[in-house]
């Protein structure tokens, strides 16, 4: 079942052109890799994807579970199950953690006809979730991302991610900072979200994420487009010989 | 802003305790000071005329129960015992100078209320109730401590004002708590003189107003000496708040921190003005004061100035002031988590406030102020 397709895409940002032309599928149960050098478009894809101000689509489209979502906002893409777990987590003083989740759980659910979850259980959930990525329950007091290292921000990225249960995952270079055990951690996440009915997008500069969350696709994006795809690899191969080739 | 002669209402007699100083002498610092360049840009922004017409009526006592440990008495014009010497007798010109309102005030009033604290005090003083209070002077002797909570709040249009003169001994503290949330004229005034090893503390939360004015006057007058404010506001759609807080290093070895958060609706107007006074030899002195504003809406007016006068060297100091609208990158985090954009803005407005929402009256300015967020943002 095909999750994400995204139809020959140009999108721009501050009136510039980044994505000229980009194309990519994705079925429930994949998981897939973008690699590519600076400046290729990796993180503006992961925002156009999801939704935020100021990346402007000019042409192409965005097919979300048959849906085209190109002119949805981001907080009904959240709604519908894309998430972006984002390279540079935003600390958000006065609001706790905790806050911020059950606001999160209760407008999504609230926004799906859903019952919202139950204070004391939900709370519960969270600490259980918390710990099992080797998060600090007690950090769930603090306003969200308030004095946190790099790793517990990409720690809780995949908190949510867990929490919040999308249909897709777009890891925007969620390896970024991290140390070794801290990516082990947060890989150990992503891997416990990965299942037959969800889809990942997993952008990152290094194979060396990749040894931890295997990829079923790997993709080269060059100039705003897509211009290699393969399997893993491929991965294995531009870690040997760079991009240069292929650019 | 055109030129305005103030003068005060006329037969302010001084009291006894105010030292040698004659009524026609009084008279004129106190419209000297009145009209007094530094005086007149300390109320720029904010109309002097009707606080000025609250000193001409009469002042009512506060009405409190006294927590153990704390004793009141009256005192009158006619006593010759000076009810805290750091503010009059010799320092009466500079107090006057800076403070000529509250000066006036004490001469008007035929009585202040003393209150002498000698111990640690366990349970709160509550002050509360709309009115124009009489002066009221606090005085903690040597390790004393004292929580203060001053609480006006609900729907009331009444004029009020508060003038409270807090003169700490070495080693004492004061955890000060203050809500403002009523609707009409509000005038504030508290100096307190921070004596050696002892630290003062104000949590203060406040609403906008017809007309709010806060003046402030902190000094660390000792080594050791402690004072702190945090403050959150919101100023709603129409209505005003202009705060004005000086605090003063007069020794070295002394340290200041001052957080001021005020959100500003749609055709508020916020003023606020902070300066950090460093007097000469007062060497290792660490002040910091920041003010941050928000504004929700079109035409909010926010004037903010921090001001730095340093007269020593080897200081540590820092002063900074922001007035933006809610950050797009918040927002957007908000919606990436499905958080849709108006629950975002009351979200986020309301965790601007609550960082700065601290203290024994926190809850209950939390559910005030975090009400006045969502009718905002919402109404808007």
């Amino acid at each position: 079942m095909t999750l994400l397709d995204v139809k020959d895409l140009y999108a721009e940002v501050a009136q510039q052109q980044i994505l000229k032309g980009l194309n990519l599928k994705v079925n429930a149960g994949e998981v897939h890799a973008i690699m590519g050098p600076n400046g290729s478009g990796k993180s503006t894809l992961a925002n156009v994807l999801a939704g935020r101000p100021g990346y402007d689509v000019t042409a192409g489209d965005v097919v979300f579970e048959g849906h085209s979502i190109v002119d949805w906002e981001a907080h009904d893409r959240a709604h519908a199950g894309v998430f972006l777990a984002f390279q540079y987590p935003v600390e958000i003083p006065g609001v706790s953690n905790m806050e911020f989740l059950k606001a999160s759980i209760d407008s999504k659910a609230f926004a799906n006809d859903e019952a919202q979850p139950a204070a004391a259980g939900f709370i519960k959930e969270v600490r259980k979730l918390a710990q099992s990525l080797d998060l600090n329950p007690e950090f769930l007091k603090r306003g969200v991302n308030e004095g946190f290292s790099g790793g517990e921000k990409k720690r809780n990225e995949v908190l949510q991610l867990l929490l919040l249960q999308p249909r897709l995952a777009v890891l925007d270079e969620t390896d970024s900072g991290l140390d070794i055990d801290a990516l082990q951690v947060v890989a150990e996440g992503v891997n416990r979200f990965r299942s037959d009915d969800n889809g990942v997008v997993l952008i990152t500069h290094y194979q060396r994420l990749l040894e931890y969350i295997v990829p079923d696709f790997v993709h080269v994006l060059a100039d705003g487009r897509i211009v290699q795809s393969g399997d893993k690899s491929l991965a294995l191969e531009l870690e040997e010989k760079g991009y240069a080739w292929l650019t | 802003m055109a030129h305005v002669n103030l003068e005060l209402p006329a037969a302010a007699a001084p009291p006894k305790w105010f030292g040698t100083v004659t009524e026609q002498s009084l008279n004129q610092q106190l419209n000297g000071a009145l009209n007094h360049k530094m005086h007149r840009e300390r109320w720029k922004y904010t109309r002097v005329p009707p606080v000025l017409a609250l000193l001409k009526e009469p002042g009512a006592p506060f009405e409190t129960q006294l927590p153990e440990g704390v004793t009141l008495r009256h005192v009158a014009h006619d006593s010759m015992d000076t009810p805290a010497q750091v503010f009059f007798g010799e320092a009466l010109a500079e107090t006057l100078q800076h403070a000529p309102e509250a000066t006036a005030w004490l001469c008007y009033q035929p009585n202040v209320q003393v209150l002498d604290v000698e111990a640690e005090v366990s349970e709160p003083l509550i002050l509360k109730g709309a009115a124009l209070h009489q002066p009221l002077i606090i005085r903690l002797a040597a390790n004393a401590s004292l929580d203060l909570h001053e609480i006006y709040d609900g729907n009331e249009g009444s004029s009020q004002l508060q003038s409270i003169w807090i003169d700490m001994q070495p080693g004492s503290r004061v955890q000060h708590s203050r809500n403002s949330f009523t609707t009409g004229t509000h005038w504030q005034y508290l100096r307190v003189n921070i004596g050696r090893d002892a630290t003062y503390h104000l949590h203060n939360h406040s609403a906008g107003a017809e007309l709010r004015r806060q003046d402030m006057q902190l000094i660390c007058a000792a080594p050791g000496a402690h004072a702190e404010v945090t403050s959150a506001a919101f100023i709603g759609s129409k209505t005003h708040l202009d705060q004005q807080i000086t605090v003063e290093h007069r020794a070295a070895h002394t340290t200041s921190e001052q957080t001021f958060h005020n959100i500003a609706a749609g055709g508020a107007k916020v003023t606020f003005n902070g300066r950090i006074h460093i007097h000469e030899h007062c060497a290792s002195v660490d002040a910091n004061l920041s003010n941050k504003n928000l504004s929700l809406g079109d035409n909010a007016v926010i004037n903010t100035k921090p001001e730095l006068e340093i007269y020593t060297d080897d200081v540590k100091c820092s002063h900074g002031a922001t007035v933006g609208s809610l950050d797009q990158d918040h927002l957007f985090y908000c919606a990436s988590r499905g958080i849709a954009p108006q629950q975002a803005r009351t979200l986020l407005s309301q965790a601007f406030l609550q960082v700065c929402t601290l203290g024994p009256l926190a809850e209950s300015a939390q559910q005030f102020l975090q009400q006045q967020a969502q009718s905002e943002v919402e109404g808007g």
